[in-house]
């Protein structure tokens, strides 16, 4: 396995992580936002949205694959209007990794969303910000510390992602052959477990990073609002 | 601006009934915990909608049910300063106090003037979890006006996290009051801590209006009864008379000079608990008391066990003596008494 190849693999892996995570976060934080109250059917959203949580992950992979599949529920559709194939191209990998990761990431958002007192809120109201500017300017700082702990574990979820991205997306190389899928893949192989344990040591390094950049910044989060006094 | 309301909004426990028209000045809403004077509020600032009824701040309808009219709380140009205070905690109090500001459509107020009459320069850059109550209440206030509102709205402004904070917190209202122009409404469910800053007073009582007035026309009524109402006395051009006292006029009232004990500066008031007030059929020579005021008997409101006496000297007094001594000095309205009152007995 040369440098090169190493190389694309990593970069394939960040780049999924990352995009699964970007497109995950506004989505978990209008989900948490709008479903911050009691309301009927809560609890069944919830479990709806932890499942792939507990469920093993090749079964989420085969749950894409029925929807989305070329000849699945919605990808026949989307296939033979647009032509457009999902499964098995780096969108369902970046898919796959999306829907594991998605409760980690609304799960740490709601902790944080728990925690915000409405009264700031209305607070804000008063002092005649609308809903909007309430939300950028009170809500999702408050909750930010929360935001940013999901992405991190949204992120090092999505870096991890094995099962159901290789079964929804394959083990192509360059496309969908990330990380661990190309650790499984060299494993395959006498002779490649060298190969192996330098893509383990990278994902190790990638993981901390984050894991460290994450505390760091929630560091700086708790000083800014402490109660000690400046000098 | 001009505040009138009438409005309907069912509690758990009862019917929030208010009607009531308020002009441009301050206004004291007291009433026992639980009266709905938070409810009062929630629904002028639009956090809650009235079943039905009408609001109206200077040409602006706020609340019109039958209209469909709903200015929502944004909207309304109310400041409000909670009862908690709610400084945002991720902002310094400078950013939080400037919060507002960018919303105001016109522009009153200038930060640097708000913080010099909040007196707060000194803490602007600080977190609000740094400061102490007392501050963080001056900085609540001082950010409801920096969206130069048109009603501000004090919720408890007095309610005590530190005991001190009454203190910190009345010369800086009195400031205000004087140098804006807006109507202030200043919930309370102690008299004479919104005696201290108006005399203008709505009375509330299980949701409804029990009267609204000077505090001394409701003396001794329901609401009152047990409200600790007490004398509050303005005074201007303080003159020392050494040892600790001094004569001072009494704000509005030609001729009637009071002895007190303090000075603060030119202006200001002090209150009198009505049982520091003893009366006597005429002047009493050779006593150590230093205030004799004639006036006459206006009003006596006898309950079991005491009468209270409000007597006009030019300014209005309220006395409360025992059942006993009004029989005895047969005390009857009209006629004319003198009020005898310690210099010692005036407090800030």
């Amino acid at each position: 396995m040369d440098s090169a190849t190493v190389l694309t693999t990593l970069f394939l892996s960040i780049r999924i992580a990352l995009a699964a995570t970007a497109l995950n976060i506004p989505v978990a934080l209008l989900l948490v936002y709008w479903t911050r109250h009691e309301f009927r059917g809560k609890n069944l959203l919830d479990g709806f949205i932890n499942l792939p949580l507990v469920m093993p992950p090749v079964t989420t992979g085969y749950i894409l694959l029925f929807i989305l599949g070329k000849k699945g529920l919605f990808g026949s559709v989307l296939f033979e209007l647009f032509g457009l194939r999902i499964a098995f191209t780096s969108a369902a990998a970046v898919i796959a990794a999306m829907v594991v990761s998605f409760p980690l990431i609304v799960r740490s958002i709601r902790i944080s969303m728990d925690m915000v007192d409405p009264r700031f809120e209305r607070a804000a109201l008063t002092l005649g910000a609308d809903r909007k500017a309430v939300f950028f300017r009170i809500t999702l700082p408050l909750i930010l510390p929360g935001v940013i702990n999901g992405m991190v574990l949204g992120f090092a979820r999505s870096l991890g992602e094995f099962g159901a991205t290789v079964t929804f997306a394959g083990n192509i190389e360059g496309v969908s052959r990330t990380i661990p899928l190309s650790v499984y893949a060299l494993l395959q192989v006498p002779g490649k477990e060298k190969e192996a344990g330098f893509l383990v040591l990278l994902s190790v390094i990638i993981s901390f990073a984050a894991m460290f950049a994450s505390s760091v910044l929630n560091q700086r989060f708790q000083k800014r609002r402490s109660n000690e006094p400046k000098f | 601006m001009s505040l009138s309301f009438d409005f309907t909004l069912p509690r758990r426990d009862f019917l929030l009934e208010l009607q009531g028209e308020f002009g441009d000045t301050t206004i004291g809403i007291y009433g026992p915990s639980g009266a709905g004077k938070t409810s009062f509020f929630s629904v002028l600032t639009g956090l809650e909608k009235p079943e039905k009824g009408r609001i109206v701040l200077g040409d602006r309808v706020l609340v019109d049910t039958e209209k469909g009219i709903f200015v929502p709380v944004h909207k309304r140009r109310i400041g409000v300063v909670f009862q908690e205070k709610l400084l945002f905690p991720h902002l310094t109090v400078k950013e939080n106090i400037l919060f507002g500001e960018r919303y105001a459509p016109e522009k009153h107020i200038e930060l640097d003037e708000v913080a010099e009459l909040l007196g707060l320069p000194g803490l602007l850059d600080s977190m609000p979890s740094e400061i102490s109550g007392g501050e963080q209440q001056r900085a609540a206030i001082g950010r409801a006006l920096m969206t130069s509102p048109d009603m501000l709205l004090l919720d408890e402004p007095f309610n005590a996290v530190d005991n001190s904070l009454r203190a910190t917190i009345l010369p800086y209202l009195k400031n205000l009051r004087d140098r804006l122009d807006i109507p202030f409404l200043l919930i309370s469910h102690d008299l004479p801590d919104i005696q201290r800053l108006t005399d203008q007073i709505y009375f509330m009582d299980q949701g409804r209006c029990a009267g609204f007035g000077r505090s001394i026309d409701f003396y001794g009524d329901r609401v009152t009864r047990d409200s600790g109402f007490v004398n509050c006395f303005r005074f201007t051009d303080p003159q020392d008379l050494g040892a600790g006292l001094y004569s001072a006029a009494v704000k509005d009232v030609p001729d009637l000079r009071m002895i007190v004990p303090k000075a603060p500066s030119d202006s200001y008031s002090l209150v009198l608990s009505p049982r520091a007030v003893a009366l006597a059929r005429q002047r009493i020579k050779g006593l150590s008391v230093r205030n004799q005021i004639p006036g006459y008997l206006k009003k006596m409101i006898r309950t079991e066990t005491h009468v209270l006496c409000i007597i006009d000297a030019g300014v209005t007094i309220a006395s409360q003596i025992s059942v006993i001594a009004a029989d005895e000095m047969k005390l009857k309205v009209g006629e004319p008494v003198c009020c005898l009152i310690k210099s010692m007995s005036f407090r800030a």
